[in-house]
C-alpha cells in the first residue's frame, strides 16, 4: 500500500456520511490533488428521502394508484413531474388531492421542501432541487430539448444522494432515463412502473433499458419498497482501507467480513474491486443493503453467498458511471481546439489516427471523441483512417454502446448541428450514424488485468482513476504511458491529476490534457503487465508491499544468508535471463564488460562459461530439469579451475527461475582433464582448434539467438497488443454478424412482401378481366398488325366478333358503323403519328356513338398497338338538341321583354348578351356593347368609387346583389336604374353574371320629391318648437319682471307714504299735542278733534305702507314671513289666522316667495272680505319637489267657474291662478257657496328659469323701503 | 333719584325728516331737565358730532338713509358704553324693538306716543330699560 495515501481518518468512516464525492458528480469543479477520502459537503444524513415521480402520458391514473398506495406520513416529499402543455392551467394538485391524505401543492415559487408533502410541478417550466429548496426555471424553448423528469432527478441527485429516489411511471418517449443514472450514480433508489401495467410503456421502458433500474413494480407495490428503503437507515460501518494492513486488520471483524465480500465478488465475477476507492465502494455496497433492508455487512455477506445475482447486481452498481455527450463541455471544447488537430498533424491517408477510450461504459465518450475527430477530418484533404477503441468491464454496457442508440434527452448535450449530421432520429431515440459507429470499435477490457493497447495517439480515460486507489493509479499511468505513441495525449477527468511529472506534463489549464514525456531510458519503462497474476492467485487481495514481506521473513532470510556461505557460490535467474539475486561469493564468475550496464546472466559470466550456461539455461526453462554441466577449465585467481555449473529451474509464484550454482574442481582435475591422453597431442591440438572455431561460431550463435530473442521479446509484447485488438475485431465481426443476420431477415421478409405482390398482381388481372365485361363501352385491343387482342362484350356485338376472332386482323371483321368506313386507315394512321383520333359515328340503329382510338402504350412507354373505344352518346346527343331548343326559347323570352333590360356578363364583367329590352333603355345597339365591361353603364362617381366592383362582389359572395342607382344611357343622359345582379356557377366555378334592371327614374323623382317635401315639412316643425321655447322663456322672464316691478312700485309707493306723508303728519301730530297743553280751554276741544283726525290718517298711512311692502319679506323665510302675516291680519283685521308648518318648506328665490305670500295675504283679505267668518287656517308643508300651500276657511264659499271668470282686476284667484302657472305651479279651488272654502297650491322647487334672469329683475331699491313705514 | 343726576340731561337728535326734527326739538326746549346738545340727518353725521357734543343721551330713527339707526346704536355703544341710546320710530315695536334693544338701546318709543318721551327718558337716565312688557319678556327670553 502506498504511504502516500495516508491521510484518511482513523476512524472508519460513517456510510451515511460519506456524501458524494465533488468529482463524482463531474458537475462542479474539481478540487486541487486528487479527492481524498470523502468531505461531505452536505450532511445527508439530516434530510429527508425525496421521491421524484416522473410521468407523462397516462401518468394521471398510474400517480393516483401510487399516491393511493402510500400511507399518511412515509416521512418523506414527494414531487411529481409530468408533462403538461405550456400553454393550459393545469390542475394536477386538485386531481391528485382526494388520492391521499397529504397536502398536494402546485409549485408556484420558490419553496422548502416538507416532509409528507407532495409537491406538483407547474405547466412551462423546469423544477429544480436546490438545496433543500424546490425551485421553478423556464422550460427550454424547442420542444426537443425538453426533459423536466431528467431535469428535476439530475438536480435532485446532486442534493439528496442517497435520499433521493426516482420513479418513472407511465408515459411515451424517454424522459428520466438520463436522470435516473445520476440518482443511480449518486446511491439513491430507483423504481420503474411494470410496462405491462403502464398505459404508455415508453418512458419505463427506456428506464429500464438503462440496465440500472432497481426494480420493476406495479404502482400498487411500489408502496411498500419505499417504506422500508426509507426505513433502513444505514448503520453500515464500513472500514477503512488502512484495516485492510496486516497486523492492524487482526481483530477487525468487519475488515475481514469486507475482504471475503471482495473474495466473494472476485470469484463471482472474475474482477478485484479491492483497489478501488472504499468510499464509493461503500456507497453503493451500502445501497444494496439498505435495498434489501440489511444493516450489517456480515448479513450482507450471507446474502451474497445464498444469491449469486446479488453478486452481479453489485457488480454493476459498481460500475456505474454517469457519463454524457461532451461532459464538461468547455474541456471537450480545448481538447477540440488543442489536440485534436496535433493529433492529425503529419499523418497521411496511409496511416490511423488510434485513439483508446479505457472505462467507456454504454459509448458516450466514445462517440463524443469520434465525433471530434470526424468533425476535424472533414476539413483535411488528406484524411487518416480513425480508429477508437472503447473498452470496459461491463459488457452489457458495451452492447449499448456498440448499438448506439441513446434516449432524446441527449440532445440537452449535443448541439442540434451534430444531432443532425452524426445522429439519426428515430422510435423516439437518436441513433448514432454508421459512419461513426463504424470508427469506434467496443471491446470488454479489463485495466487491471488484459495487456493495453498500444501506438496510440490519445487516451481518455476520464473519471475512472478517482475510484481506484492511488498506487494502482500509478501503476495505470504507467500503463498509459507505455500504450501512448511518442508525443501522445492523454485526457483526464478535470477531477484527476498526473502526478508523475516524469511520465506525463500537463498541458491544459484545468490539467485535464496531458502529454507523454520521453523517458531517455534505453530500457523501455515496461509497465508490470501482469497485474492479473496478482489478482488470479494471491489469496490475500491487495498487493503487499515487498518491504514489509521482507521484514516478515526476517529470520528465514538470516539463515538462508549463513547457509550460503557454505553453499556453492550461485545466482538466481529469471526467465528473461535477468539476475535477480546473488550469493555471496558468485562474484568470482562474474565480469562485468564494457557497455551498458546490464543484469543479463549470459552476459555478466565469464567468458569461458557463457556458453556452458546458455546451454544450461534453455534446458532448465525448456525441458524443466536440472542438469550439470562438464567441467570448464579456467583460470581463476591466477590459478587454472575447472569449474561445472548446474542449473535448476524454480517455479515461485507462478514466475519461472533458474537457479545456477557454480561446481568448482581443483585445478588438477583440470589438468588431468586437459591432458587425460598426452599420445595425440596433435589429433588433441586439432580437435581443440576445431573445438575452438567451433566454440566462436557458437557463441556467435549464441549472440545471434539472444539478440534474437530479445526482438522476439518485444515482437511478443507487441502480438500481445496485436491480439488483443484482434480479440476487439472478432467481437465487432460478432456484432457485423448479427447485423447480417438481421439483414437476412429483412431479405426475407422482402421475399415474403414480394409474393405479396405478385399476388396482389393476379387479383388485379382478375379484376382487369371483370371490368372489361362489366363495361358498356366497345373496347378493342389491336396489335401493331391490327390483330385483335382483347375485347369487351359490348364491342363484340358491334364488330360482331367471336371469341374464336382473337388474333385476326380488324380488316377481316364487318362492321356495324354504317357511316364510317376509314377505322381501319383511322387506326394505321395513330400508330403512324401517335395522335388519339375522335370522331362521333352512327350505327345502322341510329345510335350514336364516340369512337377514340389511341396507341397502346406499354408500361415502358412503348408504342405496341392501339386501343378503340366506343362510348354511346345517343341519350347525350339527344340531351344537347334538347337543351339548344331551350336555349333558343330563352333567347325569345329574354328578347321579347322590353320593359327590362337584360344582359350577362362574363366572369370579369364584360358584358357578353344584350336583349331589346336593353338597348331600349339604354340606347346601346349589341353589337356596340357586346365585350365592353359593364362600367360603361355606371355613372363616373360610381366608377370611381368602386360600386361595380362591389356590386359584382356581392352578387359573387350572396348569390345575387339588389341595386338602385343612376345609371348613364348612351347619349350621356340618366336614369335611375333598379334592378338586381345574379352570379352565375358553372359546377362550382364563376361563369359570369346576369343583370335584370328597369327604368324607375319616374318613381325615383316623385320619391325625391316627397322627401324633401317631409324635409321642408319636418325644418318648419322644428323651427315652430324653437319658437315657442323661446316664447315660454320670454314669458316666464316677463312673468318674473311682473312681479319684480310691481314690488317696485308697491316699494316706491311704500316709501312716499313713509318718508314724507307719514313723517310730516307725525309732526303735525306732536305740534297739536303741543298746541293742546298750550291752548286755551276754549280752543282744546277743536285741536282734540284735529289730533284725532291727524292720529287716524297717521294709522292708514302705516297700514298702508306695511300691506303694500311688508317689513318682513326681504331676507327671511317663507314661514317667518306668514307668521308675521298672520299677526298682522289679527291685529289689523281682527281674522284668526291658524299657520301650520310641516317640514322646512323654503324657497330658493325671492320672486318666489314673494308671489306666495302675496297669493296667501291675497286669499286671507278674501276671507276677511267675502267669506264673512273670524277664522282661517294656513298650511305650508314642504312636498318632494316643491312646496304645497293650502288657505281653508269655514265661511260662505262661492262658486268656483264664476269667480274665476269675472276679472275683478284684484289679485283675484284668476290671478292667483295665472301667475303660479308661469312658474310652472297649479292652484286648485274647492269650494261651494255655503260650504267653505279651500284653495291649495302648489309650486315647484324647480328653478323655472336660468337664476340670472331672476337676479336681474330683482328690485333695486328693496333696502331701505323694507325698512320704512 | 333726580337728586343724584345732573339737573339737566344733554340730549343729542338723530332723525333725517325735517318736520319731525323740527318737532323734536321743540318738545326738548319744552321741556325741564332736557337740554338739545345737537342735531343730525344721518347716522354718519351723528358719529362726527357726537364725541364733541357732551350729549348724555341719544334720540335715534330707525330708519336713516345710509347707515341705519340700529347700527348706529350698535357702534355707540360700543365706542361710549355711557351714552345712552333711545330709540324713536314710526314701525310698530314688535319688529324693531328687539334689535334695537339688543344692540345697546336703552328703550323704544312709537313716534305717536311722542308725550311717553319725556317719562321714558327719565326711566332711562335712572338706568332702566323702558320698552313695553311684551319686549321685555321677549328680550329676556332670548337673554
Amino acid at each position: 500500500m502506498d504511504e502516500n495515501y495516508q491521510s484518511g481518518p482513523e476512524q472508519p468512516a460513517k456510510l451515511a456520511d460519506q456524501s458524494r464525492e465533488k468529482d463524482a458528480t463531474g458537475e462542479q469543479p474539481g478540487s486541487p490533488g486528487l479527492p481524498g477520502p470523502e468531505t461531505g459537503n452536505q450532511d445527508v444524513s439530516q434530510l429527508f428521502p425525496v421521491v421524484g415521480i416522473g410521468a407523462s402520458a397516462g401518468g394521471l391514473e398510474a400517480l393516483r394508484g401510487f399516491l393511493e398506495a402510500i400511507p399518511d406520513g412515509p416521512g418523506a416529499a414527494l414531487v411529481v413531474v409530468v408533462h403538461l402543455s405550456p400553454e393550459h392551467h393545469s390542475l394536477l394538485a386538485e386531481l391528485l388531492q382526494p388520492h391521499t391524505p397529504m397536502p398536494v401543492t402546485q409549485v408556484t415559487d420558490l419553496v422548502k421542501m416538507e416532509p409528507n408533502h407532495v409537491y406538483v410541478i407547474p405547466p412551462n417550466r423546469n423544477l429544480s432541487s436546490i438545496d433543500t429548496h424546490l425551485r421553478l426555471s423556464p422550460l427550454e424553448e424547442s420542444r426537443q430539448a425538453r426533459a423536466p423528469i431528467d431535469h428535476f432527478f439530475r438536480t435532485l441527485a446532486r442534493t439528496h444522494d442517497s435520499k433521493a429516489v426516482g420513479i418513472v411511471l407511465s408515459g411515451s418517449g424517454s424522459d428520466g432515463a438520463v436522470g435516473l443514472k445520476a440518482i443511480k450514480e449518486a446511491g439513491g433508489l430507483i423504481l420503474a412502473q411494470d410496462p405491462v401495467e403502464a398505459a404508455f410503456d415508453g418512458m419505463p421502458q427506456s428506464a429500464i433499458a438503462t440496465g440500472i433500474v432497481d426494480d420493476v413494480l406495479a404502482v400498487g407495490e411500489m408502496a411498500d419498497r419505499l417504506l422500508t428503503y426509507f426505513s433502513t437507515e444505514p448503520v453500515v460501518v464500513l472500514p477503512d482501507e488502512e484495516l485492510d494492513k496486516p497486523g492492524v486488520a487482526a481483530g477487525r471483524e468487519d475488515a475481514q467480513v469486507l475482504q471475503r465480500i471482495f473474495a466473494r465478488l472476485r470469484t463471482l465475477t472474475g474482477h478485484d474491486f479491492s483497489r478501488y476507492k472504499r468510499g464509493t465502494v461503500g456507497r453503493r455496497m451500502a445501497r444494496r443493503m439498505q435495498l434489501h433492508g440489511l444493516t450489517s455487512l456480515q448479513a450482507y455477506l450471507e446474502l451474497l453467498r445464498d444469491e449469486p445475482d446479488e453478486a452481479h447486481a453489485l457488480f454493476k452498481d459498481l460500475l456505474i458511471v454517469v457519463t454524457n455527450f461532451f461532459r464538461e463541455p468547455a474541456t471537450f471544447a480545448a481538447l477540440a481546439e488543442e489536440v485534436i488537430p496535433r493529433l492529425f498533424e503529419g499523418k497521411g491517408r496511409d496511416d490511423e489516427v488510434r485513439v483508446w477510450v479505457p472505462g467507456c461504459a454504454t459509448g458516450e465518450e466514445a462517440y463524443s471523441l469520434a465525433i471530434l475527430l470526424l468533425e476535424h477530418a472533414a476539413r483535411l484533404e488528406d484524411r487518416p483512417s480513425i480508429q477508437i477503441f472503447a473498452t470496459d468491464l461491463s459488457k452489457q454496457a458495451l452492447v449499448v454502446g456498440r448499438e448506439g442508440v441513446y434516449p432524446e434527452a441527449i440532445a440537452a448535450d449535443v448541439s442540434p448541428e451534430r444531432l443532425e449530421r452524426f445522429f439519426v432520429h428515430s422510435n423516439g431515440a437518436y441513433r448514432v450514424r454508421e459512419d461513426v459507429r463504424e470508427l469506434v470499435l467496443f471491446a470488454p477490457h479489463s485495466l487491471l488485468r488484459d495487456p493495453p493497447f498500444s501506438h496510440l495517439d490519445l487516451i481518455s480515460c476520464r473519471n475512472l482513476l478517482i475510484y481506484l486507489q492511488r498506487d494502482v493509479q500509478r501503476q495505470l499511468l504507467e500503463l498509459f504511458h507505455y500504450a501512448l505513441q511518442s508525443g501522445g495525449y492523454l485526457f483526464l477527468g478535470t477531477s484527476e491529476r498526473v502526478d508523475e511529472r516524469d511520465l506525463f506534463s500537463a498541458t491544459s489549464a484545468d490539467h485535464s490534457i496531458y502529454r507523454r514525456q520521453d523517458v531517455s531510458s534505453a530500457d523501455p519503462r515496461l509497465p508490470s503487465l501482469p497485474l492479473a497474476s496478482i489478482a488470479e492467485a494471491q489469496p490475500h487481495w491487495g498487493e503487499e508491499p515487498r518491504g514489509q514481506r521482507r521484514q516478515a521473513a526476517n529470520y528465514g532470510a538470516l539463515h538462508q544468508r549463513v547457509a550460503e556461505r557454505y553453499a556453492p557460490p550461485s545466482l538466481l535467474v529469471d526467465e528473461n535471463h535477468h539476475v535477480v539475486h546473488l550469493s555471496e561469493r558468485a562474484g568470482h564468475y562474474l565480469q562485468h564488460p564494457g557497455g551498458e550496464v546490464t543484469d543479463n546472466a549470459l552476459r555478466l559470466v565469464r567468458e569461458e562459461l557463457q556458453a556452458e550456461l546458455a546451454m544450461q539455461l534453455y534446458r532448465a526453462f525448456h525441458q524443466q530439469s536440472g542438469s550439470r554441466s562438464d567441467p570448464v577449465a579456467m583460470t581463476l585467481e591466477g590459478r587454472p579451475r575447472a569449474v561445472s555449473l548446474y542449473v535448476e529451474p524454480l517455479l515461485e509464484n507462478g514466475q519461472r527461475f533458474a537457479l545456477v550454482c557454480f561446481l568448482e574442481t581443483d585445478g588438477s582435475d583440470a589438468a588431468r582433464a586437459a591432458g587425460s591422453d598426452a599420445g595425440r597431442d596433435d589429433l588433441v591440438r586439432e580437435l581443440e582448434e576445431e573445438l575452438a572455431a567451433t566454440k566462436q561460431q557458437l557463441r556467435a550463435a549464441v549472440e545471434e539467438f539472444e539478440s534474437s530473442k530479445e526482438e522476439m521479446r518485444a515482437s511478443n509484447e507487441e502480438l500481445q497488443s496485436m491480439n488483443e485488438e484482434l480479440r476487439s475485431t472478432t467481437e465487432e465481426l460478432e456484432t457485423s454478424k448479427e447485423e447480417l443476420q438481421s439483414i437476412n431477415e429483412e431479405l426475407v421478409t422482402v421475399n415474403e412482401e414480394n409474393k405479396n405482390k405478385v399476388q396482389e398482381l393476379s387479383q388485379m388481372t382478375a379484376d382487369l378481366q371483370n371490368l372489361l365485361a362489366a363495361t358498356d363501352i366497345a373496347t378493342l385491343f389491336l396489335d401493331r398488325e391490327l390483330r385483335i387482342q382483347r375485347f369487351t362484350p359490348a364491342a363484340s356485338r358491334l364488330f360482331n366478333i367471336r371469341h374464336s376472332d382473337r388474333g385476326r386482323p380488324l380488316a377481316h371483321l364487318t362492321h356495324k358503323l354504317v357511316s364510317y368506313d376509314g377505322l381501319i386507315d383511322d387506326a394505321e394512321r395513330v400508330l403512324r403519328t401517335l395522335a388519339p383520333v375522335e370522331q362521333e359515328v352512327a350505327d345502322g340503329d341510329a345510335l350514336r356513338y364516340f369512337l377514340g382510338i389511341r396507341p397502346y402504350r406499354t408500361a415502358d412507354d412503348r408504342i405496341d398497338g392501339v386501343v378503340i373505344t366506343l362510348v354511346d352518346i345517343t341519350s347525350l346527343h339527344e340531351a344537347e338538341r334538347a337543351l339548344a331548343r331551350s336555349r333558343e326559347r330563352y333567347r325569345l323570352l329574354v328578347d321579347s321583354a322590353q320593359e327590362y333590360a337584360m344582359f350577362t356578363m362574363d366572369s370579369a364583367g364584360h358584358i357578353d348578351s344584350w336583349n331589346t329590352g336593353a338597348r331600349r333603355i339604354l340606347g346601346y345597339e349589341e353589337d356596340e356593347i357586346l365585350g365592353q365591361p359593364a362600367a360603361v353603364i355606371f355613372t363616373p362617381e360610381d366608377r370611381e368609387s368602386g360600386a361595380v366592383e362591389r356590386e359584382l362582389r356581392i352578387a359573387r359572395q350572396e348569390g345575387q346583389a339588389i341595386n338602385e342607382r343612376w345609371h348613364i344611357r348612351q347619349d350621356g343622359s340618366r336614369f335611375w336604374g333598379s334592378g338586381v345582379v345574379t352570379s352565375l356557377w358553372d359546377d362550382g366555378e364563376l361563369g359570369g353574371y346576369a343583370k335584370v334592371m328597369r327604368d324607375n327614374t319616374t318613381r325615383k323623382e316623385a320619391e325625391e320629391a316627397l322627401r324633401e317635401s317631409e324635409e321642408r315639412y319636418r325644418t318648419l316643425a322644428e323651427m315652430l318648437e324653437d319658437r315657442v321655447e323661446e316664447r315660454t322663456v320670454q314669458v316666464r322672464q316677463l312673468a318674473s319682471e311682473l312681479v319684480a316691478s310691481e314690488q317696485r312700485v308697491r316699494h316706491r309707493i311704500a316709501r312716499t307714504l313713509h318718508d314724507d306723508l307719514q313723517q310730516m303728519l307725525y309732526a303735525a301730530e306732536m305740534q297739536l299735542q303741543f298746541l293742546r297743553e298750550d291752548a286755551a280751554r276754549e280752543v282744546q276741544d277743536g285741536l282734540e278733534e284735529v289730533l284725532e283726525l291727524v292720529t287716524g290718517s297717521l294709522g292708514v298711512t302705516r297700514q298702508l305702507t306695511v300691506e303694500l311692502s311688508p317689513p318682513v319679506l326681504k331676507g327671511e323665510g317663507l314661514p317667518e314671513a306668514l307668521a308675521w302675516l298672520a299677526n298682522y291680519m289679527r291685529e289689523v283685521y281682527g281674522l284668526e289666522v291658524l299657520l301650520e308648518v310641516t317640514g322646512d318648506p323654503q324657497m330658493d328665490y325671492e320672486e318666489q316667495r314673494i308671489l306666495l305670500f302675496q297669493i296667501v295675504r291675497e286669499l286671507l283679505f278674501n276671507v276677511v272680505k267675502h267669506a264673512g267668518v273670524r277664522q282661517a287656517r294656513v298650511t305650508l308643508r314642504e312636498a318632494e319637489d316643491g312646496i304645497v300651500l293650502a288657505v281653508s276657511d269655514e265661511g260662505k264659499g262661492f262658486g268656483v267657474p264664476a269667480v274665476l271668470a269675472e276679472d275683478n282686476g284684484g289679485f283675484g284667484l284668476y290671478n292667483v291662478r295665472e301667475r303660479l302657472r308661469l312658474f310652472g305651479g297649479a292652484v286648485d279651488i274647492d269650494s261651494k257657496p255655503g260650504d267653505g272654502t279651500r284653495v291649495s297650491l302648489f309650486l315647484p322647487r324647480v328653478t323655472p328659469d336660468p337664476p340670472e334672469q331672476l337676479g336681474r329683475a330683482d328690485p333695486p331699491a328693496g333696502k331701505s323701503a323694507a325698512h320704512e313705514e | 333719584m333726580t337728586e343724584a343726576r345732573p339737573r339737566v340731561t344733554c340730549v343729542f337728535i338723530v332723525e333725517d325728516h325735517p318736520a319731525v326734527r323740527k318737532m323734536l326739538l321743540q318738545f326738548i326746549r319744552r321741556t325741564d331737565g332736557l337740554a338739545l346738545c345737537g342735531e343730525a340727518d344721518s347716522a354718519e353725521a351723528a358719529l362726527e358730532q357726537i364725541p364733541a357734543s357732551g350729549a348724555q343721551l341719544v334720540l335715534v330713527d330707525v330708519s336713516l338713509p345710509g347707515m341705519d339707526g340700529i347700527e348706529l346704536i350698535r357702534i355707540l355703544h360700543e365706542r361710549y358704553p355711557h351714552l345712552l341710546s333711545l330709540v324713536l320710530s314710526g314701525h310698530d315695536e314688535s319688529v324693531y324693538a328687539v334689535p334695537a334693544l339688543r344692540a345697546g338701546a336703552r328703550g323704544y318709543v312709537m313716534k305717536g306716543e311722542i308725550l311717553e318721551l319725556v317719562e321714558a327718558i327719565r326711566h332711562v337716565c335712572n338706568g332702566g330699560i323702558y320698552a313695553s312688557h311684551d319686549v321685555r319678556a321677549k328680550l329676556d327670553r332670548l337673554g
